[in-house]
This record gives C-alpha cells, sequence and structure tokens, in this order.
C-alpha cells in the first residue's frame, strides 16, 4: 500500500503543497482592501492622534511643537477635567442603569402577549430611530421654560416652572432622561427578542418542580436573560461614555459645564478653541477608560451562549 | 520747449486712451487732466465725447473675470439673504458666478480655519469675525489688499466712508506683532458692523412714566417698575457659554462703570485679567438682580430668543447686538415695531466693537474674481440694500446717517454713534479670544442660576483666563 497513493488525496495534497504562494497571494488580495481600510481609516489615524497628543498646535503660526506629556500633565491637573470625568461617569451609568432597567421590564410587560402590543411596540422603538442631536434639539424645545410643553403640563397639573436646562443641579438628570426615553428601546429590543426565544420546556420543568412566577423569574429567566442584558448594557455603556450630539444638541456642556462630558470636551478643545493636541490628549484618555471598562466588564459578565 | 509740449500732448493722449479703455475711471481721468493743465471746458468736451465709449469701457472692465466662478463662505446672520437677492446682479454685472455657503458663527470659524490651512482654498472669499482676526489674519492667511483697494476699486468706492475705528478693527493688522491696526490691509469691513445698544418699549416707559434709562441703578429701577401686566421688565442675553452674554451684557455694563479689562500686553507677557474687579463683581450682580424682572426661561436665552421675546410684545427693554435687534423694527414680523425705542447703552454710551470684515484667503486662485465680488458686497449700493430690507447693521458711516433708511429704521443713527465709538475688546488680539470669553459665561451662568455668588463667579472665571493665558504664554 505503501506504493500505491490515493489519486484524490494525492491531488489534496499535490494541491495543498502548491498552496503556500498561490494561497498567499489569494489571501493578500482578499485581505488587502480590509487592511488598507483599516491602515488608513484606523491605525494611521489612531497613530498620528496620538502623537498629536504630546504636540501643542500654534494656530498662528500653524505649527506643531513637541511638548512631550505637557497635555496629560495639564489635563490630569485641571479640576474642569476631573468634574469632566465625574459628569460622564454619572451620565454613562444613570443612563445605562435606568435604561437597562425600563427596557427589561417592558420587555416581560410585553411578552404578557397583550391585544395591541405589536402597534405599541412599533411606536416604543421610534425613539431610538432618530438622530441624537435631532433629539437634543427637539428636547430642548419640549423643555424650553416659556413655552416648551413640559413645563405647560407642569403647570396645568398646579406644579411651577422646572428649570430642566438651566439649572446645574437639575441639567445632567435632564440629560439623562432624555437619552434614557432615546435608548430603553434598544436595551427592550434585544432583551425581548430573547425572551421570546428562551425554550418552554425549563418553564415547564419548573412549574411540574411547584416555581412560584417568582422563583420562575429569578432562577430561570433571569439567567437565561442575563447575556442580552449584559450585551445591552455593555454596548450602551460604550455609547454613553462617548455621548457628544445629544449633549451638542441639547445642553452645549452647560449650564457651567454642569453637562459636560468628555466628548464634548475633546470637542470643543479641538475644534472650538484649537487645542488640538489637548483634544487628542483627552481622546486618549477615553480610549484608555474605555478599554479598561470595556475588558473588565467583559471578565465579570459573561456574554456567552447558555446551554439549556 | 517743443519736447516739453509735445510731451505733454503725449500725455493728454494718453490719459485719454486710458480714459476710453477703461484703464481710467471718469474721476482720474479729470484728476490727470487738471494736472496736465487741461480746462474744465476741454475736459467735460472729452468726457462727452468719449461718454458711451467710456461706460462701455467700464462694463468691459467689470466683466473681465467673467466665466470665473468663485466660493464665497459668510455668516448665516442675515447677511446671506441679501447676498443670495444679489446672486442674479453680480452673474448679470461681473459675468462671476457665486456659490454661497452660509453658516453660523461656531461652523464657520471650523470651515474657514480648514480651508485657510489647506493648500488650495475651498473658500476665495471669507467674512471673518472681528474676535478671529488676530488668530486668522494674525495667522498670514489673508492677501493684503491695499493695492486692490488703490488699483481696483470700483467708481464710487469710497473707501474713506469706512469708520477708521473699524478699519483698525477689521481691516488692517500688523501680524508680525500680532496687534490691530498697522498699515497692511487685509480685510474690508462688511458685511455688517455692529455693537450693543438699548432697545426699549417707548408706550409702557410713557404710561409708567419713565424716560429710558441713563444709569444701571435707573436701569434696574425701571426693570422692576414696567415688570407687570404679562411683560417682563427686561431680559437678557444668559444662556451658559453664549459668548453674547458676556459681550453684550456683562461688558457693556462692565466698560461703562469704568471697569477695565485687562492690564500688561500679552508681549510682555503680563497680560493680566480683571474680571474679579469691583467693577466686573458689580456688572454680574447688576445682571443677577435684572433676572429678577426677566422673563422666566430667562437663563436659556441666546441673542435669539431675548429679541424673539422682545418682539413678540413680551419684554420692556433689553441690551442688545444693534445688528440683531434691527428686526424689531420690521413691520411685518415684529409686534412692537412702531413701539420701540433705542437709546445708547447706560452710563457712558459704551460698547464692545462688533462686525466682520471680508477678505480673500492667501490659498485662493481667483484673487481678482473674489476681490470684485468683494467689492461689490461692501459698495455702498449693496449695503443699503441689505441694511434696508434686512436690517443688519451696516459698516459705512454714510449708511449709518442715511436719511431714508433712518426713517425707517430709527435705531439706525443711534446705532451708528455707538458703533462709532465703540471699544475693541481687549483680548481680542489673541487666538484664545473665545475660550477665554466662553469660560467667562459659562462661569458667570452660575451666579445667574443662584448656584453662586457675582464674587465668586468672577473668581472662577478670573482663575480659568489666568489658566488659558498661562497656557497661551501670555502671563506668566
Amino acid at each position: 500500500m505503501a506504493g500505491t497513493a490515493d489519486p484524490v488525496s494525492e491531488r489534496r495534497s499535490g494541491s495543498l503543497r502548491a498552496a503556500p504562494t498561490q494561497r498567499r497571494g489569494e489571501a493578500l488580495l482578499l485581505l488587502g482592501p480590509c487592511v488598507c481600510y483599516l491602515i488608513v481609516f484606523s491605525v494611521y489615524p489612531l497613530v498620528s492622534s496620538l502623537v498629536r497628543s504630546f504636540e501643542d498646535y500654534d494656530s498662528r503660526r500653524d505649527t506643531w511643537r513637541w511638548i512631550g506629556l505637557g497635555n496629560y500633565r495639564h489635563l490630569f491637573g485641571d479640576q474642569q477635567f476631573w468634574h469632566t470625568v465625574e459628569h460622564t461617569a454619572a451620565f454613562t451609568f444613570g443612563s445605562v442603569a435606568l435604561q437597562v432597567v425600563g427596557g427589561v421590564a417592558l420587555a416581560f410587560f410585553f411578552n404578557q402577549r397583550l391585544r395591541g402590543a405589536t402597534i405599541v411596540r412599533g411606536i416604543l422603538i421610534l425613539p431610538m430611530l432618530l438622530t441624537p442631536v435631532v433629539v437634543g434639539l427637539m428636547w430642548r424645545a419640549l423643555l424650553n421654560p416659556d413655552w416648551g410643553m413640559a413645563n405647560w403640563l407642569l403647570a396645568k397639573a398646579g406644579h411651577s416652572n422646572v428649570p430642566w436646562l438651566s439649572d446645574p443641579g437639575t441639567a445632567l438628570r435632564t440629560l439623562i432622561m432624555v437619552d434614557t426615553w432615546q435608548w430603553t428601546p434598544f436595551v427592550f429590543i434585544i432583551v425581548f427578542a430573547r425572551l421570546q426565544a428562551l425554550p418552554t420546556e425549563v418553564f415547564e420543568a419548573g412549574e411540574v418542580d411547584g416555581a412560584g412566577w417568582f422563583q420562575r423569574t429569578r432562577y430561570i429567566t433571569m439567567p437565561l436573560l442575563l447575556p442580552a442584558i449584559a450585551f445591552a448594557a455593555i454596548f450602551r455603556s460604550i455609547d454613553a461614555f462617548r455621548t457628544f450630539d445629544l449633549v451638542y444638541g441639547l445642553t452645549n456642556g452647560g449650564p457651567v459645564q454642569a453637562t459636560n462630558t468628555l466628548s464634548y470636551q475633546a470637542f470643543q478643545n479641538g475644534f472650538e478653541f484649537q487645542h488640538y493636541g489637548y483634544a487628542s490628549a483627552i481622546s486618549y484618555v477615553m480610549v484608555i477608560v474605555a478599554a479598561i471598562g470595556l475588558t473588565l466588564l467583559l471578565r465579570f459578565v459573561r456574554v456567552r451562549r447558555v446551554a439549556y | 520747449m517743443k519736447h516739453s509740449v509735445e510731451q505733454g500732448d503725449a500725455d493728454v493722449m494718453t490719459a485719454i486712451e486710458q480714459v476710453v479703455s477703461g484703464e481710467f475711471d471718469r474721476q482720474t481721468f479729470v484728476k490727470r487732466a487738471t494736472v496736465l493743465g487741461l480746462s474744465a471746458t476741454a475736459i467735460s468736451g472729452v468726457l462727452a465725447a468719449i461718454g458711451d465709449r467710456a461706460d462701455a469701457a467700464i462694463a468691459g472692465a467689470e466683466r473681465q473675470y467673467a466665466g470665473q466662478s468663485i466660493n464665497l463662505l459668510v455668516a448665516a446672520e442675515g447677511d446671506d439673504k441679501g447676498v443670495q437677492d444679489k446672486l442674479g446682479t453680480i452673474k448679470q454685472r461681473f459675468g462671476i458666478t457665486v456659490h454661497m455657503t452660509a453658516l453660523p458663527v461656531g461652523p464657520l470659524l471650523e470651515k474657514a480655519n480648514q480651508s485657510l490651512k489647506a493648500k488650495s482654498a475651498s473658500y476665495d472669499a471669507i467674512m471673518v469675525l472681528g474676535f478671529s482676526v488676530a488668530q486668522m489674519v494674525g495667522g498670514g492667511y489673508f492677501t493684503p489688499l491695499n493695492n486692490y483697494v488703490r488699483t481696483k476699486a470700483p467708481n464710487g468706492y469710497d473707501f474713506a466712508d469706512f469708520p477708521k475705528n473699524e478699519l483698525n478693527y477689521v481691516g488692517y493688522f500688523d501680524p508680525k506683532h500680532g496687534r490691530f491696526g498697522g498699515k497692511t490691509l487685509y480685510l474690508v469691513p462688511g458685511l455688517h458692523g455692529g455693537s450693543v445698544v438699548m432697545y426699549y418699549r417707548k408706550d409702557l416707559l410713557q404710561q409708567a412714566g419713565l424716560t429710558p434709562p441713563t444709569t444701571y441703578a435707573g436701569y434696574l429701577a425701571a426693570a422692576e417698575k414696567l415688570n407687570a401686566g404679562g411683560v417682563a421688565g427686561n431680559s437678557m442675553i444668559a444662556k451658559s457659554g453664549d459668548v453674547s452674554m458676556f459681550l453684550v451684557d456683562w461688558y457693556t455694563r462692565f466698560i461703562n462703570s469704568g471697569g477695565t479689562l485687562m492690564s500688561g500686553t500679552p508681549q510682555a507677557k503680563n497680560y493680566t485679567p480683571h474680571l474679579t474687579s469691583p467693577q466686573g463683581v458689580a456688572a454680574l450682580q447688576h445682571m443677577v438682580d435684572c433676572t429678577k424682572f426677566a422673563p422666566s426661561g430667562v437663563l436659556q436665552y441666546d441673542f435669539t430668543a431675548s429679541t424673539d421675546a422682545f418682539t413678540a410684545g413680551k419684554t420692556a427693554m433689553m441690551l442688545m447686538w444693534s445688528t440683531i435687534g434691527g428686526p424689531v423694527y420690521d413691520k411685518a414680523n415684529s409686534r412692537v415695531a412702531a413701539k420701540t425705542g433705542v437709546a445708547v447703552p447706560p452710563g457712558k454710551g459704551l460698547a464692545v466693537r462688533g462686525g466682520w470684515g471680508m477678505g480673500i484667503p492667501r490659498n485662493s486662485a481667483k484673487k481678482d474674481a473674489a476681490w470684485q465680488v468683494i467689492a461689490y458686497l461692501t459698495s455702498k449700493e449693496w449695503e443699503r440694500y441689505q441694511t434696508g430690507k434686512y436690517q443688519t447693521d451696516p459698516t459705512r458711516t454714510s449708511t449709518f446717517f442715511n436719511k431714508q433708511l433712518d426713517a425707517k429704521l430709527p435705531y439706525l443713527p443711534v446705532a451708528g454713534r455707538v458703533f462709532d465709538k465703540a471699544r475693541t475688546l481687549e483680548i481680542a488680539n489673541i487666538p484664545e479670544t473665545f475660550e477665554l470669553i466662553t469660560a467667562a459665561a459659562e462661569e458667570f451662568s452660575a451666579a445667574l442660576s443662584g448656584s453662586s455668588s457675582a464674587a465668586d463667579a468672577c473668581k472662577k472665571a478670573n482663575d480659568r483666563w489666568v489658566g488659558v493665558l498661562k497656557r497661551g504664554g501670555h502671563l506668566h
């Protein structure tokens, strides 16, 4: 048998032997455009902005000056930056927590298969189809203290005007409220889809074992939903952490920088004040924080396929 | 002797040829002919004889860039409407196609900066805000216009009609030393000027037995008294971070109380802010006091909201950019057009100098065509049209004090008086102008919302200014 080789396997092994050069060519052809795209649009800007974060831009002379860690030193020594970090953290945790609670609650509610639920579900997801900057402008009108609908309704109910966006104490809460209004449907859709796909057998088994509604929810539904909830929460956290357009449309970071987020601070420094190096440093801090946060989240909350 | 007579004849013939060809306009020909010794009769005879041909030649000269198209970047502050109206005229008269981009201030600065620093220009003519002159013109991005004004200005352009102080603000600049003024002209004032005036409801003041306030104590007292019957006593720009809050409301109160914003110079690196001076704190405290007699939503008022509230008859007084407030006299859109009076700001009648300049970027490939369009858009003709139709503030003295326009827009002569002696913002000569104003307007809003005292807000603003100035190398 040793001398008689199977022609098919020979052909296969032959083709495999011929592969290295030929397949490398194919691989380069297939991967090349993608790699080029990544280099041009991701790697180069990342490296370039990293270099810029160590430089200072002089807008009058249009020149860059190497200042080493100067931007980072200034950033970490700037009280405004730490306030912005606080606001960003409060906004991220506040809005994501509310969205997760709201989204899960809505998913449970619509899982009851109530009459007309399909239409209501359709309406419910409309906010997330809007562009955040438009949402910001729209809510700015709704919350207008003179003629906005929110204060008009409060006045009808006998309450005094609420300074939704003009008081440093309420502005961030208003921002969280608007973000929650827009993105709770996102969490709802993901959790609801998962809820609909859960196997009925485990619930039937639970019922047979005498588990009540609370126990079934606590010990069966929630563990099975957890990956979907974690996915939605992680996705929303990343999005909320880099929120810019809503702030731009609704508050411009005010009042008194009470709603200033890291993204908005980077934008303002880069595009309004032309501190491009400083803005790059802020962006890099954001990238690092997001990377660490995401790694930790993925470590503690595993998004994995669940075996039933 | 014979030689000099022949030479004189040749010079006269050359002058006649130049006026016929359009190289000389009629005015220049008259000057030249007078120098050459031609009598008035002879000059008029020549002008009469070449009348039509000269006109044709001028028309020919006007169309020498016909077929070209230029990109124009202007502020969307009403100027764009007048430009839009006249695009057809520009095309018909000069044969130049103008593609206009009109943007609010923030995006305009972004676009302009990008275009100025590119290898080739996206825009051939750019409207530059006074507060960004130091940054844009100071960066050496604009073409000197002295020669254009001297040799290529159209007939009757009357450059001397622009107020000297405005020319020293949005006209001449000394990039070497980073100073306003100097001998090199980079921008021509336009498409609108502006300063701050006080608008008030004549009818309400009369009913209350008041005259327009001339002091800030009087202003506050009037605001309190007028705050009745669903009309707020006054309004202001109080939105956090709004640069106009600082420039219109705070700075007007500040300088009219004798405040001095800065001491030292950026060059000597001892440029020191005085926001915490008694006048600085008093100006902010006055604003805080005025909010008690302002509309409930005043903390979100930008200049549009404040003007709209006044136009709708909801407020009795306001300090406002004269160029923004003009539409309160627009009978078609204002409920108070016939009831509005205007006065110089209380105190010394001082205000910040506003306004824009038009310039040609160095990297433009169509400088001559751009100049022709700029010369038209900064001409008396266009400015009168724009002011009359859209009520933006002019920059030319002759437009401010034009009888026909003044009858229609009674605020114009008052605005003209304030404009004439308006003060250039001290920090407008450094690139960090906007950053500083924004910082102050953010901190001041804390006092306006009641979450901080006026003194604390001024201190925080001052501290932020010190930080920015140190970082910019203007203060050690």
